[in-house]
């Protein structure tokens, strides 16, 4: 298969393999997502009154599609009924599968269950202490605790929950947990359902301010952008010419230097240096406070260019300087390699006998065959910078998306974590492939579908 | 080279006052004389510190930081700088933080956090990168041959073993050692039994019989670029910040799995070279197995480079830690580290030793650890 098609093939597949992931983990973090829609009052309705609270919950549970299964396929054991997922409490949900789990014989179970379901609800009628017993009862399955509760209660009262119990105890057969079932769900499920919302661009909806995390990023991405493109034109703006002027002046007293200022530039932490400007320049502390200390500089209405230029250059000096000056020593010091080999050829040699002067040998015939490097270099290049963006955005205080990954992790506000995390690898994964692209279109030599030297 | 020697003698430093933490900073003293008894409390840290410091004993020989890390000095004001005097008249060397927890016995205890990290992150990422490294690399696209039944067994056999006990074992709420028993006995048995049956089944098929290259390289590549494709930090705090009790165990394991990449792409491209050798083949050509040759023939050859990769990546797992606990994610939150400290110096900027001091040991480490990786 050409080289460049299967390229494109692992785009999708582990764009895919992402999602999965994202998908996965909001399924297992803890909490109750639902819940956490919910608004307060609602949520209120539980000890008032919990027949309104249910209904409330199935309603919204049905809105965000978590009556359906989670997957196309279900793995699991004979025990386990393929309508699980039909009861939409995650708490009730787990309780009926560790009865289904200890029990092993569904029809009773779910008999039992939808007892205790009914009983709890409190209907006019029943007597309170059942009533508290059952609530109790919905959230436990452990059967020690259920057999206790239900001999505290008085024997004539607690009959319409021991009943099914000893029926359900009676008919156990446990083993049918070793029995393996696979359910095919169709494409009625829940994954597929989120799949489907992230192509149409509904990304979902923010647990913290109940905003579209598609809007949410929308005002953060152009922000990220800027920040990590002005950082990306000043590393190959300055790079180029000092990992030139370094290969062309090879071990005189400025390349010497140049590569052991390159050398630290390149080891020592981004984020450190950042911190210690921001300590340094952005609060009065020290009585240096020359730098703005957060945020993108508000521009007054009707401002000119150059006023607009100089707002944003004092507010974006440093944390460009800063996510940067890394990558600008990485570039230098590879393109000093590369330009180096490049000197050695042959037709250097020749264009220097023809009496072209240094400098137009440098640019027009070095720079051109020792660049292809840094075009792959960008697409390494990238990921690193979104993700120094984020410390450099908290330290700076830059609204950006990597404060919004930041604040929402912390907040476990997950839809606009897992929106990030997608966001950022498809970046770096388009990232990756325009640098082979670009790679294969600058020099004809290559031929992509030859295996590369690893 | 006399570069990569400074910095091999600096990690060995760091090493040392990762092993000896306890000896260097902490409340209790090295040794001491009480009730005509000989005691190294340093080295049992057992019950309160504080019984050494109230009860005082005959005489005792202090650490040179006479602080625990996470001991907060209530004599001090938050933020104290450098040689301040605290209780008993000993003196913060560094300082203190907001709590006034000292700031030398903060990197002390930050340089024992810092190496665990970066060694146990770097073990995990070996685990998983040198054998598919190795394997990829030595044999290549059609360096292992298997017949189709075989081939089978394996992933249909393998597979629905690990679905079994996913499926059903877990039901049985094992603990999670057991569980992993479980899983690798299921994979095991399942693989075995349709082994077993295949090998009746391909008597008469000869379809099955016929044996196949394994295309080992391109998929140890394709999972390479998918984990490549992984936005590494970002997916590291969108995990950590999963879990409600964040600790060092999970950060080791979650750095060491999105590192092994490097280790695997760096064996390949050495198992490449040595597999094309000559004394490969002269070996192989007197009837040294195929297992043999790899393990015993071409591996060791293979493994200087790794170690310059693995230099490289313990100073990039210590400055991811460094990162995601300036972030504070991760490590948690009474835990003293390097990245901890500089955290808090965001918050005071006067305190310019929280920030300087920290920041200080994780660069030269990084470039101790980058320098050791020979360009």
């Amino acid at each position: 298969m050409p080289y460049l098609l299967r390229r494109l093939l692992y785009l999708p597949l582990s764009l895919l393999l992402l999602s999965l992931l994202c998908f996965a983990f909001t399924r297992a973090a803890p909490g109750d997502p639902v819940e956490r829609r919910m608004s307060s009052e609602a949520a209120r309705s539980l000890s008032q009154d919990p027949e309104v609270y249910l209904q409330n919950y199935r309603r919204l549970a049905r809105e965000m599609g978590y009556d359906l299964p989670p997957f196309y396929i279900t793995f699991t054991n004979a025990a386990i009924p393929d309508t699980l997922h039909r009861i939409v409490v995650a708490e009730h949900r787990a309780t009926a599968r560790a009865l289904a789990h200890h029990f092993g014989n569904w029809p009773e179970v779910q008999d039992y269950f939808r007892r205790v379901q009914a009983i709890s609800l409190g209907l006019p009628g029943t007597d309170g202490q059942v009533v508290s017993t059952a609530r109790r009862l919905l959230l436990r399955a452990d059967p020690q605790y259920v057999e206790r509760a239900l001999r505290q209660l008085p024997p004539a009262i607690a009959a319409p929950l021991t009943a099914p119990y000893l029926a359900m105890q009676k008919a156990a057969t446990p083993s049918r947990v070793l029995l393996p079932r696979i359910y095919w769900n169709g494409l009625e499920n829940q994954y597929h359902r989120y799949l489907m919302n992230l192509l149409r661009g509904e990304w979902g909806v923010s647990y913290s301010d109940r905003r579209p995390v598609a809007e949410k990023i929308s005002v953060t991405l152009p922000r990220t952008l800027l920040l990590n493109g002005l950082a990306l034109l000043v590393v190959y703006l300055f790079a180029v010419p000092l990992g030139l002027y370094m290969a062309q002046y090879r071990d005189s007293r400025f390349d010497r230097w140049a590569t052991v200022l390159t050398f630290l530039a390149y080891g020592v932490p981004g984020f450190w240096v950042a911190t210690l400007l921001a300590n340094f320049f952005t609060t009065p502390a020290f009585g240096m406070d020359y730098f703005p200390s957060m945020g993108f500089g508000e521009v007054p209405a009707g401002a000119g260019w150059l006023q607009v230029a100089r707002i944003r250059a004092a507010h974006l000096f440093l944390p460009v300087l800063c996510l940067a000056y890394p990558s600008f020593a990485y570039v230098s010091r590879h393109l000093r390699t590369a330009a180096l080999s490049e000197l050695r050829q042959p037709y250097v040699r020749t264009a220097r006998m023809k009496g072209l002067s240094g400098s137009r040998v440098l640019w027009k015939h070095v720079f051109r065959n020792a660049s292809f490097p840094l075009v792959t270099m960008l697409g390494g290049l990238l990921p690193a910078l979104l993700a120094g963006s984020v410390l450099i955005e908290k330290i700076f205080n830059l609204p950006g998306m990597g404060q919004l990954l930041y604040n929402a992790a912390l907040a476990r506000d997950w839809p606009v974590v897992t929106a990030v995390v997608l966001l950022n690898g498809l970046l770096t994964i388009l990232g990756l492939v325009l640098a082979d692209l670009g790679y294969a279109l600058l020099d004809p030599r290559v031929s992509l579908n030859k295996p590369r030297n690893p | 080279m006399k570069q990569a020697r400074w910095a091999g003698i600096f990690l060995g430093f760091l090493f040392l006052v990762a092993v000896l933490a306890n000896v260097l900073a902490g409340d209790r003293p090295i040794v001491a004389r009480m009730d005509g008894q000989l005691h190294f409390p340093a080295l049992q840290q057992r019950g309160p510190g504080s019984q050494w410091t109230r009860n005082a004993p005959g005489w005792a020989v202090w650490p040179p930081i006479p602080y625990a890390a996470a001991e907060t000095d209530l004599s001090v004001p938050g933020f104290s700088p450098p040689l301040t005097r605290g209780s008993l008249e000993r003196r913060h060397w560094l300082g203190t933080d907001r709590l006034g927890r000292d700031t030398a016995a903060g990197l002390v205890a930050g340089t024992r956090i810092a190496m665990w990290v970066g060694i146990g992150s770097l073990c995990i990422a070996l685990l998983v990168g040198v054998p598919l490294g190795a394997l990829a690399g030595f044999y290549g696209n059609d360096g292992i041959r298997l017949s189709r039944a075989d081939i089978l067994a394996l992933a249909v056999g393998g597979s629905g073993g690990l679905m079994y006990a996913l499926g059903c074992l877990t039901a049985l709420d094992p603990g999670p050692l057991t569980m992993l028993l479980l899983l690798i006995l299921c994979t095991v048995v399942g693989t075995s039994l349709l082994w077993v049956l295949l090998r009746g089944v391909s008597r008469r098929v000869r379809w099955l019989r016929r044996r196949v290259a394994v295309p080992v390289d391109r998929t140890v590549l394709l999972l390479m670029e998918l984990s490549v494709s992984i936005p590494g930090l970002v997916v590291l705090i969108a995990v950590l910040s999963f879990v409600y009790q964040s600790s060092i165990a999970l950060l080791i394991l979650i750095i060491g799995l999105l590192g092994w990449t490097q280790v695997a792409r760096f064996l390949r491209a050495e198992m490449m070279r040595i597999r094309d050798m000559r004394y490969i083949a002269a070996a192989r050509i007197s009837g040294v197995r195929e297992l043999r040759l790899l393990l015993r023939h071409a591996l060791p050859n293979a493994v200087r480079p790794v170690l310059v990769v693995a230099a490289f990546m313990v100073g990039s797992s210590i400055l991811a830690e460094t990162m995601l606990s300036f972030l504070g994610v991760g490590v948690s939150a009474d835990q003293v580290t390097w990245g901890s400290m500089l955290q808090q110096s965001r918050m005071w900027p006067s305190a310019w030793w929280l920030a300087v001091f920290p920041g200080l040991s994780l660069t030269l480490t990084v470039l101790a650890c980058n320098s050791l990786q020979k360009r």
